[in-house]
């Protein structure tokens, strides 16, 4: 690996957009200073990734990469492992939560859009340029010299191991000439082990698991490292633990099992140190820490007990470095599982000096206290704030986190040879008795314990867990399907603790197991129970740090581990890993993680484009832990119908949008649309997704009890005049009608109608009104008489006998029609001018008050005026149908128009139906037709 | 059929405190013809809640009960039902008490009348040139439309009943565009509805104009005149919206469109195909061949018959050389059609 290229490691199994991905990216790997790795599995994966220190990690199965960030969680967080996880179906919100916990960077749901997934695993990739160096430094800062120099150690073996070259990372060097010495190679990593004593030990956890693979020179390293460990003892009290297992591995039987393990189990090995790796440094710490604790009580506390075990521990540290795990009893947990990270040897001889300290610690249980106390000074002092910090600890989740932690070592045990099991098995029996008898030892050490936890847990608590977990743990070592039993009533339990929060412990012992079903239902199979059983075990062992607990639930850790063994490993391990990651990262991974979080979230709603793939049903199938989740979340939703909440936000958007105001008018503009919006309703409900279909039904009935209550509504019909405009119309259209009848047939009209008088000036030549039509006389007088013709007669004697009767009627109604000419002049034409000043129709006196009241219409061309049309009532006029008249006066205005426009172009004879006072003799052509044919 | 949910005046809740009442507050949304849960039974209606209220009953809503808690609302209220006016049967219309007695009427003399042919009926109306056969068949069957309908509907019936009473040419327009929409199988009364209307206010807008247009034939009009000519339906539109007349949307689309052809070449707009108002291409064909018959495009009235014979050769004789679209093609060639007298159209 060069130095600058940045490391992408693709996770098998890859999704057709990662393959395409990839292939886009091999491509540019070198111009783009990508060095890319393909990593068919997670043992692979959790190899590589310490080695190479910061790196982005691609890959498409939740479950892999759950396994892998959980088993390697500790370098993910430490390089600031950048992971990207492409999933065809969006991952739940809890379940997400809890990948980012471990380390998931983002969660990028298929189908996405080739260039947003490109330019995200680039803006990753360049993300990681440089800091790797800053992440190193930081985590010096933060574990302090010591831890530092156990992760570069750790670090340097990994890649001495893999063959990769130390010189890439000058801060080793600059820390240490020693490191520097061993990264060059294996040998010379092993050769200052035995010089610094803390390096040594440190290096012996990566090594052991990961010489084994290579071959069995690492038994010769790890017990010089053990020697080593005794300057460690003073500083590290639980450490003691850890140095004891680490001192039994020396034991013949160790040896054996070390030289036989590589071989056979290099598969358990890779998936136990998947696991181990992740708390290896937090837990070395720890380790140290009770050493350091257990000397210093042990000095305080002078009882035979404890001298018993100084002693004995004087000597295991002297031979093996036994008496170390004295000191921490259920720190024995942490230890072991320290142990078991480091190698699985350790372990082996771990779970052997439990035993053996088993009833050493029961006696010791004062001093034990002695040491907790101290012991959570000490952590809260120099440990990682987030885990052991009291403050911390006040919140639920915190304390939560870290009985995980806790518990999550338990896990780690169980990475056992066979042989080693038997033999264990043996102890179990044995164990279990002496935990029978001492429990009430048991109980004092889980008060120390829960100190040490959490402030907020009750002795209650712990009496419960005592008395109840702990029993319930002998019993499923004895009968597992009990247990299983009990899971149901337990998940009950969990879900109504979960509320109350009160029994932290019980919570957490529950949750978990129940936890890590919800998130991967696929393993929910007999052989993922048994992994989740195991869980349980050991869970209240790390829990009940007891010392002989301890040794039984570390029995139980095996003989379930043996289960694993022989069903899916893999699967428990994963659940087993994912529960502890989850608690222990949660502090840490806030901070950490907010970011990412958000960022992921994003993420996934990238779908958009694809790479004309299709995600394989294959990749889908292994991520059916969704499953459950929709359940439940259709579950949620079908309550929350039931529930009938009342969305007031919504019900304030719809009336907001409502203008009472403006309703009517629109009813007005668009007539009838009242209806088809009723109909849209109606269609809208029938579509609305609400779900059941009695809630379609309903709705239905409802709209059907709308639309007869519709049916019950009257519309009135409201011409508004219109139909006179009409009649006018065909009045209009009857072959050469004259102006003249026009004027007639409306004053008739409106006098039928509207009982008064219409009286119609239009402008002349000079543009002077003049007076052209009275209705008054039409209305009085009727029609003029209309002259006869003569083909009508039937001869020319009747024909002169009818033109004598004509001018003597013609006559008569002259003179009446020109008395009532005058009669409108004197009366009303003094308004004239009033008149022509107005613009639009209006009523003179618009109150309807004064008795001689006129409706006045202009009819403008434009600008030009082209007449008046006044209506006088006879009669109170009803104002509401002052619109119909002005609609009918409307439709004047083609005959107006018509006769402006003949007088103004033409200059015709004006079209009159009034009489001429200054008749001449002749009455001929004076007379206009009223009706019928056009006048000459 | 009972409502479901009774309106009540929100003065009947009382401000004076918080109450808590044992029925459901719903809400009734006029324009939605909705009623939503406003506040559930037993909770109480807080001043926040209230306010709410009255900004809705402000808006146009109604405060509203559901039939089925009647007795509990009257009950707690105190109320009697008299008390509560939506809560009253409405007295049945006399219009609509008038629209069953027509339209038993109606089916009576159905009963005993042979049944109309539209088409036998114009054949007859234009040899005869009476017309009112097919006006007063119109007329008939309009008024036997509800009120219930629509405002549009309702003009229609009471413009049917007031003036499709003579054979003049616009009855002769209305009716036979009535009767070719049906013909065209529109049996809705809605769509029947906003047709006749559209029949008998396409051409208003004449009476805004120049005698000049209404009296002389169209081809012979100046391409001046011809464009002031083509103002007529914007301003029939003016004068229904002046005379603020309740009409539906597409009866105003149906008459302001009634000069657009199907190939686009009509006005004012140029609209073509799909985009035209169906309605408004029957009314178009129905008013343009009547207007032909009686000589106002060419100035010499033709017999109906041979306007529809040179529609169907499709002579392009000038002034029907417009296109009305295929199916209305198909009921006016079926018209003229002497092989299936007996077949039904309307």
């Amino acid at each position: 690996m060069s130095e600058n290229n940045k490391p992408l490691i693709f996770l098998e199994p890859l999704s057709q957009t990662l393959k395409k991905l990839k292939e886009v990216l091999e491509e540019n790997s070198e111009s783009e200073g990508i060095e890319i790795y393909d990593v068919e599995s997670v043992e692979e994966a959790s190899q590589l990734i310490p080695t190479i220190g910061q790196a982005v990690i691609l890959t498409a199965s939740p479950k892999t990469c759950a396994v892998t960030l959980q088993s390697n969680r500790r370098y993910i967080k430490k390089f600031q492992t950048k992971t990207l996880l492409l999933t065809p179906k969006p991952i739940p919100r809890k379940t997400l939560d809890k990948f980012m916990k471990v380390g998931l960077t983002e969660c990028i749901v298929e189908p996405v859009n080739p260039k947003t997934l490109l330019y995200k695993v680039r803006l990753q990739l360049r993300s990681i340029s440089a800091e790797k160096d800053e992440h190193d430094g930081e985590m010096q800062k933060k574990f302090g010299e010591e831890t530092s120099t156990e992760a570069i150690d750790t670090l340097s073996k990994m890649r001495a191991e893999k063959g990769v070259i130390l010189d890439e990372e000058p801060e080793e060097r600059a820390q240490r000439d020693k490191k520097e010495v061993k990264e060059e190679t294996l040998e010379d990593y092993s050769k200052p082990k035995k010089k610094m004593a803390q390096e040594e030990t440190i290096d012996g956890f990566y090594r052991g698991k990961q010489k084994r693979q290579e071959v069995a020179l690492e038994d010769e390293e790890d017990t010089q490292k053990k020697k080593g460990y005794q300057e460690e003892i003073i500083e590290g009290h639980y450490k003691g633990k850890l140095d004891k297992q680490e001192a039994q591995e020396d034991t013949p039987e160790a040896k054996r099992d070390k030289l036989e393990l590589p071989i056979i189990e290099e598969d358990l090995e890779s998936i136990k140190r998947q696991v181990t790796l992740e708390v290896e440094e937090d837990y070395n710490k720890k380790q140290r820490d009770q050493i350091l604790e257990s000397q210093e009580a042990e000095e305080k506390a002078k009882s035979p007990r404890l001298n018993i075990e100084e002693e004995e521990e004087a000597n295991r540290d002297a031979s093996n470095r036994e008496s170390e795990d004295l000191g921490g009893h259920y720190k024995g947990n942490v230890n072991n599982n320290h142990l078991d990270i480091e190698d699985d040897e350790e372990e082996i001889t771990q779970e052997r000096d439990a035993d053996h300290y088993e009833n050493l610690k029961g006696k010791s249980s004062p001093t034990l206290n002695i040491e907790d106390d101290e012991q959570k000074e000490y952590l809260d002092k120099e440990e990682v704030p987030e885990d052991i910090s009291p403050e911390k600890k006040s919140a639920s989740l915190d304390i939560e986190e870290d009985d995980q932690d806790e518990i999550t070592q338990s896990p780690k045990l169980n990475i056992i040879d066979e042989k080693e099991d038997k033999e264990i098995r043996r102890e179990e029996d044995e164990q279990d008795s002496i935990t029978k008898e001492k429990s009430t030892q048991l109980a004092i050490i889980d008060e120390h314990e829960e100190d040490d936890i959490g402030p907020k847990k009750v002795d209650d608590i712990d009496g419960y867990l005592r008395g109840g977990k702990a029993r319930k743990n002998l019993d499923i070592d004895n009968d597992e399907d009990l247990y299983k039993d009990e899971k149901g009533e337990k998940e009950k339990e969990r879900k109504r603790k979960q509320q109350a929060s009160l029994d932290l412990y019980d919570d957490e012992n529950q949750k978990d197991p129940l936890l890590g079903e919800k998130e991967y239902p696929e393993n929910r199979g007999p052989e993922k129970k048994e992994a989740l059983l195991n869980l349980y075990d050991d869970e209240p062992h790390s829990k009940d740090p007891a010392s002989k607990k301890e040794g039984e639930g570390y029995e139980r850790a095996r003989s379930s581990y043996q289960e694993e063994e022989t069903g899916g490993f893999g699967k428990g391990h994963s659940a087993h890993t994912q529960h502890s990651k989850d608690r222990y990262n949660k502090s840490n991974a806030r901070a950490d993680q907010i970011k990412t979080h958000y960022d992921s979230r994003e993420g996934i709603k990238h779908n958009e484009g694809s790479w004309d793939s299709n995600w394989e049903k294959a990749g889908v199938a292994e991520q059916d832990f969704q499953a459950s989740k929709k359940e439940n979340e259709i579950s949620y939703a079908s309550e929350d119908l039931s529930e009938q909440t009342i969305d007031y936000a919504q019900l304030k958007k719809e009336f907001e949008g409502m203008d009472l105001g403006h309703t009517p008018k629109k009813k007005k503009d668009y007539g009838e649309f009242e209806q088809v919006a009723q109909v849209k309703t109606f269609t809208k409900t029938v579509l609305s997704p609400t779900g059941t279909l009695e809630a379609m039904e309903y709705e239905e009935i409802q709209a059907l009890a709308a639309d007869e209550e519709e049916s019950h509504q009257v519309f009135l019909p409201d011409s508004k005049g219109i139909e006179t405009v009409i009649e006018v119309l065909n009045f209009y259209q009857t072959d050469n009608i004259h102006q003249s009848a026009i004027y007639n047939y409306i004053s008739m009209k409106l006098d039928h109608l509207f009982k008064g008088d219409l009286t119609l000036y239009l402008v002349d030549k000079k543009k002077d009104l003049e007076l052209i039509h009275m209705g008054a006389v039409v209305s009085q007088l009727g029609i003029a008489p209309v002259k006869p013709k003569e083909e009508d007669a039937l001869d020319k004697q009747e024909f002169k006998l009818l033109m004598k009767e004509f001018e003597e009627e013609d006559q008569e109604y002259r003179m009446q029609a020109l008395a009532l000419q005058n009669d409108w002049k004197d009366k009303w034409e003094g308004r004239l001018s009033q008149w022509q000043s107005c613009q639009t129709p209006k009523w003179r006196d618009h109150t309807f008050q004064e008795e001689d009241n006129e409706f006045i219409f202009p009819f403008y061309e434009g600008v030009s005026l082209l007449g008046l049309a006044i209506f006088t009532p006879k009669e109170d006029f009803v104002e509401s149908k002052s619109g119909a008249l002005e609609v009918a006066l409307e439709s004047l205005r083609a005959p107006i128009l018509t006769e402006y426009h003949s007088v103004r172009g033409q200059g015709e004879q004006r079209a009159k139906t009034i009489i001429e006072p200054q008749a001449p003799t002749g009455a001929k052509g004076f007379f206009k037709k009223w009706f019928g044919k056009k006048a000459s | 059929m009972e409502k479901a949910y009774f309106n009540i005046d929100i003065q009947l809740l009382p401000t004076d405190k918080e109450y808590t009442y044992p029925f459901h507050l719903y809400v009734f949304h006029p324009i939605n013809k909705t009623y939503t849960l406003f506040l559930h039974a037993n909770s109480p209606l807080t001043r926040d809640k209230y306010q709410f209220l009255m900004y809705i009953a402000d808006k146009g809503g109604e405060v509203s009960v559901a039939s089925n808690q009647k007795k509990t609302f009257l009950h707690t209220m105190n109320l009697k039902e008299e008390q509560i006016p939506d809560l009253h049967i409405p007295e049945e219309h006399e219009l609509i008490i008038e629209h069953r007695k027509r339209k038993e009427q109606w089916e009576k003399e159905q009963l005993h009348k042979p049944k109309f042919h539209f088409k036998e009926a114009l054949a007859a109306a234009s040899e005869s040139d009476n017309w009112l056969p097919l006006i007063e068949q119109t007329r008939n069957e309009v008024m036997t439309f509800s009120f219930t309908i629509s405002h549009t509907v309702s003009l229609a019936i009471f413009l049917a009943e007031n003036l499709l009473l003579e054979d003049n040419h616009t009855n002769r327009i209305v009716a036979f565009s009535f009767l070719l929409a049906k013909g065209c199988g529109m049996e809705d009364h809605q769509a029947l509805g906003d047709i006749l209307c559209a029949a008998f206010l396409a051409h208003i807008g004449h009476t805004q104009m120049d005698l000049l247009y209404t009296q002389k034939p169209q081809m012979q009009l100046s391409p001046i005149q011809r464009n002031e000519y083509k103002k007529h339906p914007g301003l029939a539109q003016h004068l229904i919206r002046k005379a603020e007349l309740i009409i539906s949307e597409r009866c105003n689309r149906v008459l302001y469109q009634h000069h657009e052809r199907f190939n686009g070449s009509g006005y004012p707009e140029y609209k073509q195909g799909q985009y035209i108002e169906p309605l408004a291409l029957v009314l178009g064909a129905s008013a343009h061949v009547i207007e032909y018959m009686s000589g106002r495009i060419t100035g010499s009235p033709v017999h109906l018959r041979t306007v529809l014979t040179n529609i169907k050769e499709k002579n392009l004789s000038p002034g029907l050389e417009l296109d009305f679209g295929d199916t209305i093609y198909e009921s006016l060639i079926y018209l003229l059609d002497n092989n299936t007298t007996t077949q039904k159209v309307a």
